[in-house]
C-alpha cells in the first residue's frame, strides 16, 4: 500500500483541512453541522460530475461539455414530465439514455474518428446548450414530481440528504470500478501508455469510448440530483459547470496528461472547490472576485500538476 | 536439423514494399533452448523479418512453423495466442500501474467476467507475478511501487519476465540493452542467461557483438534483405561476423555458414 503522503489526493485532504481550520477561524457561520451538510450537498453535483470526468482525464482526454450536457438531459427531463406528462421514471430512463447517446457520439469521434477529446467537446459545450433551449422552448418548468422532491430534499433516516447518500453509493461504487475492474485498469493502461496498451491486446477504442458513455451518465445522474435540488428545470442549469468539475478533478491530484490520479481525490476536489466558494459569500466576497479566485486557483492546480510531472519524468 | 526439432522453423519469407525488397526469401530455425541472434546493418531487414514473425506484417509469400505445424498470424495478438511473446524496445508497459498490473496488462486473472466490469483478482495476480518474477531471477523490492519510480533496466527486466512467463514457444527480444547503461545491461544479460539454462527458446536482436557472443549459441547474419549467414557461435569470431555484415566476407567462404539456409529450402 502507498502511503498516506504518497497518495495523489494527499494534496487535496491537506487543502480541505486547511481551508476548513481557517473558515472556521475567519467565519463564526462555518462550522456548524447545517453549513458543513449544505456544502456537501452543494457539492453532490460538481462530485457527479467530477467522477466522470475523472475516467476522461485519466485516459488523457477532457470533457469540456459536462456541463450543457447536464442542461441538455434536465431540460428534456423536466420538460417530459411538465410538458408531456410523461410519466417520471420514464423521463429518469430517458435523460440516462441522453447521457449515454451523447457519450457514445464524443467517445465515437475521439476514439474511433481520432478528433482531439478538447474539440468534440468543446463543440458539444455549445451544441448540447443550444439543443436543451431549442427542444423544450426555453421554458422554465417547476413544480416537479415524485421522485424528485426526495431527490433533491429527502432524507434517508431522517437526517441523510439524498444528494449526499446519491453522492456517497456513487463514489464507493465508481472507487470500485476503477481499482478493481478491467475497465478502471484499462483507464489507467492508456493514459498511461496508449500505444503499449494496444501492444498487449486492449482493445483501447473502445474502452475510450467507453468513458465518454461513464460521463455522459454521470452527467445525467447529476442532472437529475440537480433539478430535484431546484424542483425546476431548464436549458440553463449547470451553467459553466464543467469548469467547476474539471477544477475538481485537478485538484483532487489527477493529472491532466492522463494515467495517474484517483476518483477519491475527484470527491475531495469537489468539496475543496464548494468550500473556497461557501466560504467566500460567508466572508461576503463579491461574485465577480469569486469568478476570479476560482479560475485562479484551476490555474494553480494544473500548474502544480506540470511540475510535478517535469519532477516524475526526470527521475 | 529437421522440421520437427525446430520450435521455430521458416522457409522462404518474402516481403517486398512495391519495388523495394524488405526481406527476401529467408530460411531460419531454432532448435529447443537455444538462443540465436539476429545481427545486420540497419536496412539488412532485421526488423521486417521480426515483424512478420510476430505477426505485425503479413508476408508476401513464405511459410512459418511452429513445432513443425504451419501457422499464419494475423495480428500481434495472435501471434502471442500461438506462443511467440515479444518484447518491443517501447517494451509495452503501463508507467503509471504496479507490477503485477502489468505483468497481467491485457490478460487479467478476473474472479467474475461481466466484460469490461469483469472484477479483478488481485491476489491470484499477485502471487503467480511473484512467482514469475522469481523464476526469471527479477528482484523488485516493493510489488506496489508502480513502474514511474523504477529504473530503464528493471522495467525491461519487468517486460522479460512477463515475456518468460507467459511465452509457450519461444520469446523474442528487441534491442533488450539498447537503452540501458552498463550495470543495468549486465543484469538484463544475466536474466537471459537464466532463460538459457531453463531451456526457453529465445531470438535476440542486437547490435551489440560483445553482447551476441555472450549471450547466444548461433548468430544469424542479415544483410541488404537477405539471410546470408547462420554461424554456431563457437565456430566464428566477432571480425569474421563484422566482415559478413558488412559483405567484407562471402558467406560461401565461411565453412558452414550457408548450410542450414541452403537446407531448409530444400524441403521446399
Amino acid at each position: 500500500m502507498k502511503t498516506l503522503t504518497r497518495q495523489e489526493w494527499y494534496g487535496a485532504l491537506v487543502a480541505v483541512l486547511v481551508l476548513g481550520i481557517f473558515l472556521s477561524i475567519a467565519s463564526p457561520y462555518f462550522l456548524n453541522s447545517r453549513n458543513l451538510s449544505n456544502i456537501l450537498v452543494q457539492a453532490s453535483v460538481i462530485a457527479l460530475l467530477a467522477g466522470g470526468q475523472t475516467f476522461v482525464i485519466l485516459t488523457g482526454g477532457v470533457d469540456l461539455a459536462v456541463g450543457s450536457l447536464t442542461a441538455l438531459a434536465g431540460a428534456m427531463a423536466g420538460y417530459m414530465m411538465i410538458k408531456l406528462g410523461i410519466d417520471p421514471y420514464m423521463a429518469i430512463l430517458a435523460a440516462f439514455a441522453i447521457g449515454a447517446g451523447v457519450g457514445l457520439f464524443n467517445g465515437y469521434l475521439v476514439a474511433f474518428v481520432g478528433i482531439p477529446s478538447f474539440i468534440v467537446t468543446l463543440g458539444g459545450l455549445t451544441l448540447w446548450r443550444g439543443l436543451a433551449y431549442d427542444s423544450t422552448g426555453g421554458f422554465d418548468m417547476s413544480g416537479l414530481p415524485d421522485p424528485f422532491p426526495f431527490i433533491g430534499y429527502g432524507e434517508l433516516f431522517g437526517f441523510l440528504p439524498m444528494p449526499i447518500v446519491v453522492m456517497a453509493v456513487f463514489y464507493i461504487t465508481m472507487s470500485f470500478v476503477l481499482s478493481s475492474t478491467k475497465l478502471g485498469r484499462y483507464v489507467y493502461a492508456i493514459g498511461s501508455n496508449e500505444m503499449g496498451a494496444r501492444q498487449v491486446g486492449i482493445n483501447v477504442r473502445w474502452y475510450k469510448l467507453g468513458v465518454y458513455v461513464v460521463s455522459g451518465l454521470c452527467c445525467a445522474l447529476a442532472a437529475l440530483v440537480l433539478i430535484g435540488r431546484m424542483d425546476s428545470s431548464s436549458g440553463k442549469i449547470a451553467q459553466m459547470f464543467e469548469l467547476d468539475a474539471i477544477a475538481a478533478v485537478i485538484l483532487g491530484g489527477t493529472s491532466l496528461f492522463g494515467g495517474r490520479g484517483s476518483i477519491i481525490g475527484s470527491l475531495l476536489g469537489a468539496i475543496l472547490i464548494t468550500m473556497i466558494r461557501n466560504g467566500m459569500n460567508l466572508l461576503e466576497i463579491s461574485q465577480f472576485k469569486q469568478m476570479m479566485a476560482i479560475g485562479a486557483v484551476v490555474i494553480i492546480a494544473v500548474w502544480i500538476d506540470v511540475v510535478r510531472r517535469k519532477r516524475l519524468l526526470r527521475k | 536439423m529437421n522440421t520437427e526439432k525446430s520450435v521455430i522453423e521458416i522457409r522462404g519469407l518474402t516481403k517486398h514494399y512495391g519495388g523495394v525488397k524488405a526481406l527476401t526469401e529467408a530460411n531460419f530455425c531454432l532448435a529447443p533452448g537455444e538462443h540465436a541472434a539476429i545481427v545486420g546493418d540497419n536496412g539488412a531487414g532485421k526488423s521486417t523479418f521480426v515483424r512478420l514473425i510476430t505477426g505485425v506484417e503479413s508476408p508476401n509469400s513464405g511459410e512459418i512453423f511452429l513445432d513443425g505445424k504451419s501457422v499464419t498470424f494475423d495480428s500481434p495478438l495472435d501471434a502471442r495466442d500461438q506462443g511467440v511473446e515479444t518484447v518491443y524496445q517501447t517494451l509495452a508497459l503501463a508507467e503509471d500501474l504496479d507490477v503485477p498490473a502489468n505483468i497481467f496488462l491485457g490478460r487479467e486473472k478476473v474472479l467474475f467476467n461481466l466484460g469490461p466490469l469483469s472484477i479483478l483478482d488481485h491476489k491470484a495476480m499477485r502471487s503467480e507475478s511473484v512467482q514469475m518474477l522469481s523464476t526469471t531471477g527479477v528482484k523488485i523490492q516493493d510489488m506496489s511501487e508502480t513502474l514511474r519510480g523504477m529504473s530503464g533496466g528493471q522495467r525491461q527486466c519487468v517486460a522479460i519476465a512477463r515475456a518468460a512467463g507467459f511465452a509457450k514457444k519461444l520469446i523474442i527480444l528487441d534491442e533488450p540493452t539498447a537503452a540501458l547503461g552498463i550495470q543495468e545491461t549486465a543484469r538484463v544479460e544475466e536474466i537471459i542467461k537464466g532463460l538459457k539454462q531453463r531451456g526457453v527458446p529465445l531470438i535476440i536482436i542486437s547490435h551489440n557483438l560483445r553482447q551476441v557472443f555472450d549471450l547466444v549459441d548461433r548468430i544469424w547474419v542479415f544483410r541488404q534483405g537477405r539471410i546470408v549467414a547462420s554461424v554456431l557461435k563457437t565456430q566464428t569470431s566477432p571480425e569474421q561476423i563484422v566482415g559478413l555484415i558488412t559483405g567484407a566476407v562471402n558467406p560461401d567462404d565461411v565453412p558452414g555458414a550457408t548450410d542450414l539456409i541452403t537446407d531448409i529450402a530444400l524441403f521446399q
